[in-house]
C-alpha cells in the first residue's frame, strides 16, 4: 500500500493556459520554427536541455514540423540573439529586418515562427534523510526523503511574416518524487520538466493545425 | 644455471586505496585553480564599414591573465588570451572592409584609416558558494580605443561582457568557469560588433572618414 502511494504520489499535474492572438497557425510544408530559451534574468534562466525537449517533442511528434535547433540558430544569427541583444518584443524584430543581412539570414532559414519560452524548474521544498554506510562486509542506506519540483514556463509566439504576435502558452507543472532507502535507494521520481515540456509542446502543435 | 626472474612488484590495491581516496578528497577540496580557457565566436552577421583598420595589440593585452592569491580564491591563475585575441580578430574583421595587424598605434607608414587596440580593464568571477546562486558567472570589462594613424587618440569605448552558466550535478568548477568565461566574450563580441559604431564619439568619426573616402568628396576633406 505504502509502495502503491508512493507511485501515485509520484504522478505530476500540469495546468495549461492559452492566449491566442490567431485561431490557428498555418505553415506551408518548407517552413521552419525556432524554439529559443529567455536568459537575461539574473537570478534564473530557461534551462538549454528543456528547449532542446520542447524542439524535439515537435520535431519528431505526430507533426513533424521542421524546428531549427536553438544554438544553431543563435550562432547563424550573431550577435543579434545573444542574451543581451536578443529582442525582447516584435517590434524590435521589426527594427532588425530592416537591416538586409538579417532579414536574408531569415529568410534563408524559411522562418515561420518563433517560440520565445521563459521560465525554469525549481524544487521548492524538500524533507527527510537518508544515511548510508560502507564497511569492510559491504555497505548500505536507510531512510526516507522527498521533494517537490514546480516547472513554470511560458511560450511566446511571433509570426515571422506578419511580425506580429500569434498568442502565448504557459505551462505550470508540480510534482513530488520520493527516495526511500532500504539497503539500495530507489528514486521515485515526477518527471516535472519532462511533463511541462511535453504538455508545451502538445500544445504547441495544436496551436499550429 | 638458474634462471634468473624480473619480477616487477606493484603495489597491492588495498594497499593504495587509502592513498587514493586521500588524493582524491585533497584534489575535490582544492581551491587554487589553473585554467586555460578556449571560446569560439561565430563571425557576426553585420555589414562591413568601408575602411581600412589596423588592430594593435599590445603587451598588457596579449599576455593579460587573471590571477588571484587570497584566503578565499589561493593560487588562482586563469588564462583566456588565446581566445581574446582570437574574438577581437574574428569580430573586427567582419565589421570592416580591411583588417591588418600593426606594431604600433603610431601607423602613418601602414595606409589604414584607423587604429583599434583593446585594453583588458577588468576580469570578474563569481561561484554559486559565494553568491548563493545556481550561476558560475564572469564579468569582462574591455576598452576600445580608437586611433587616427597617425597615433591620436579618437576616442575610448568601454564594453563589458558577461557570462553565466549552470551548476549541475557533480559539473566542475572549472567546467563551470570555463562556459562563463565563454559566454562572457561571446557577448563582449556581440556588443563590440553592434554597439561600437553607433557609440556617438565613434559614430561621428565614421561617418567623417567614410565620406572622406568616398572618391567623389575627397576633395572636401
Amino acid at each position: 500500500m505504502l509502495l502503491a502511494a508512493l507511485f501515485s504520489g509520484c504522478k505530476s499535474t500540469t495546468i495549461i493556459n492559452e492566449y491566442r492572438e490567431q485561431p490557428t497557425l498555418k505553415m506551408e510544408e518548407n517552413e521552419s520554427i525556432v524554439v529559443l530559451g529567455r536568459r537575461h534574468k539574473s537570478s534564473s534562466e530557461t534551462e538549454v536541455d528543456f528547449i532542446d525537449c520542447v524542439g524535439d517533442s515537435l520535431n519528431n511528434g505526430r507533426a513533424g514540423i521542421n524546428v531549427i535547433p536553438e544554438q544553431q540558430f543563435i550562432d547563424s544569427m550573431y550577435p543579434y540573439f545573444e542574451t543581451s541583444t536578443a529582442p525582447m518584443d516584435v517590434k524590435k524584430l521589426q527594427n532588425l529586418m530592416q537591416q538586409p543581412m538579417f532579414a536574408q539570414k531569415l529568410s534563408d532559414f524559411r522562418l515561420r515562427y518563433f517560440v520565445w519560452i521563459d521560465g525554469y524548474t525549481e524544487t521548492t521544498d524538500s524533507s527527510g534523510s537518508i544515511s548510508c554506510a560502507v564497511g569492510p562486509g559491504g555497505g548500505g542506506c536507510f531512510g526516507f526523503a522527498y521533494w517537490d519540483d514546480e516547472a513554470n514556463y511560458e511560450a511566446t509566439i511571433w509570426d515571422f511574416k506578419s511580425l506580429a504576435m500569434s498568442g502565448k502558452i504557459s505551462a505550470e507543472t508540480q510534482g513530488t518524487s520520493y527516495l526511500p532507502a532500504v539497503i539500495v535507494p530507489v528514486p521515485l521520481l515526477a518527471r516535472v520538466q519532462s511533463n511541462a515540456c511535453k504538455s508545451m509542446a502538445n500544445q504547441i502543435i495544436s496551436f499550429l493545425e | 644455471m638458474k634462471r634468473r626472474e624480473s619480477v616487477r612488484q606493484y603495489p597491492s590495491l588495498p594497499g593504495i586505496l587509502p592513498l587514493l581516496v586521500l588524493a582524491l578528497a585533497l584534489g575535490g577540496c582544492s581551491n587554487s585553480i589553473n585554467l586555460r580557457t578556449e571560446a569560439e565566436v561565430p563571425k557576426p552577421l553585420v555589414a562591413e564599414i568601408p575602411l581600412r583598420v589596423g588592430v594593435h595589440f599590445d603587451e598588457g593585452f596579449r599576455d593579460y591573465v587573471y590571477e588571484e592569491d587570497s584566503e578565499d580564491r589561493p593560487n588562482w591563475r586563469i588564462d583566456n588570451s588565446a581566445s581574446r585575441i582570437a574574438l577581437f580578430e574574428q569580430v573586427l574583421s567582419s565589421m570592416f572592409s580591411q583588417v591588418q595587424p600593426v606594431k604600433n598605434i603610431d601607423s602613418t607608414g601602414n595606409n589604414v584609416d584607423a587604429v583599434i587596440s583593446p585594453k583588458v580593464e577588468e576580469m570578474q568571477l563569481a561561484l554559486p558558494q559565494e553568491t548563493y546562486s545556481d550561476y558560475y558567472e564572469a564579468w569582462i570589462k574591455y576598452s576600445i580605443r580608437l586611433y587616427t594613424p597617425d597615433g591620436e587618440l579618437v576616442t575610448e569605448w568601454p564594453v563589458t561582457g558577461y557570462g553565466k552558466s549552470a551548476k549541475g550535478f557533480l559539473s566542475s568548477r572549472d567546467k563551470g568557469l570555463h562556459t562563463a568565461i565563454g559566454m562572457a566574450l561571446r557577448d563582449v563580441g556581440a556588443k563590440l560588433a553592434l554597439g561600437f559604431p553607433q557609440a556617438s564619439p565613434v559614430k561621428q568619426w565614421l561617418a567623417a572618414k567614410t565620406t572622406c573616402n568616398d572618391e567623389s568628396v575627397s576633395l572636401a576633406c
